[in-house]
């Protein structure tokens, strides 16, 4: 169960996709399933810095990748402030250009991107579970 | 994610090479509107060289479009990777965008 801490600053996103996309691989997904898993890893880490800790440099992401056969379990812990996602407006798909607004983008990405995902609030902390199975 | 800019007589040509996310989006906003604040509004956006866009840099992307739309110009995406255009579609914002498979088709429909 490799585990890796991040600062939470948006630089280090590149690192981050990079260290669960060799976790995807190595749970056989194929590249548009390791690319899903890296897009809805990065959006909730960027959800964490922006909202969870409201700006950068203010915490750490903790990332854990368990493979259970082709099974991969992406797990992001902060400390920030809990996360609501009932709060998140739902993003408005297929308004007008002029009307539409990015609110709520990357949580609706995370969750057409992943099989599973699961917020909770313990020790203090946001624990944000998510898992892709591949497919074919 | 490094950036190369190309003026022609109908449009101005944006490449993006590397990742387009909340850490880099900034650098191809400023570009964009440095661009529009010029008064050219057709931009093409070679994405050939892409290999991560977020919702961040999408967002970058879709406010770009609203405001060459004002200026009665648009944003059209060439060469965008597949993995890609499968996440814009997942998010309605294909539907804001015109796509052309290479840059050269993408310069001459302007």
């Amino acid at each position: 169960m490799p585990t890796r801490k991040f600062p939470g600053r948006h630089e280090s996103l590149a690192a981050l996709s990079d260290y669960v996309s060799k976790q995807a691989t190595a749970a056989g997904l194929d590249e548009k399933e390791v690319y899903a898993v890296q897009l809805a890893v990065d959006e909730a880490a960027t959800n964490i810095i922006d909202h969870a800790y409201g700006g950068e440099e203010r915490g750490e992401i903790e990332c854990t990748c368990t493979v259970r056969g082709t099974e991969l379990t992406v797990t992001l812990k902060d400390q920030g402030k809990p996360f609501v996602p009932e709060e998140v407006p739902d993003l408005p798909v297929g308004a007008p250009l002029d009307k539409i607004s990015p609110s709520g983008a990357g949580l609706f990405l995370m969750k057409k991107l992943m099989d599973e995902i699961h917020f909770e609030f313990q020790g203090g902390g946001n624990v944000l579970t998510m898992i892709k199975r591949k497919k074919s | 994610m490094e950036l190369t800019h190309s003026s022609y007589k109908n449009c101005d040509l944006v490449k993006a090479v590397g990742r387009i996310d909340s850490s880099t989006s900034d650098q191809l906003e400023k570009k964009l509107k440095e661009i529009q604040s010029g008064g050219r509004s057709n931009i093409v956006v070679d994405m050939g060289a892409v290999d991560f866009l977020s919702s961040r840099g999408l967002w970058v992307l879709v406010e770009a479009q609203k405001a060459s739309k004002k200026g009665k110009g648009q944003i059209v995406l060439a060469a965008v990777p597949e993995k890609i255009m499968e996440s814009l579609k997942l998010v309605g914002m294909s539907d804001y965008f015109r796509f052309f498979d290479d840059v050269v088709g993408a310069v001459g429909s302007f």
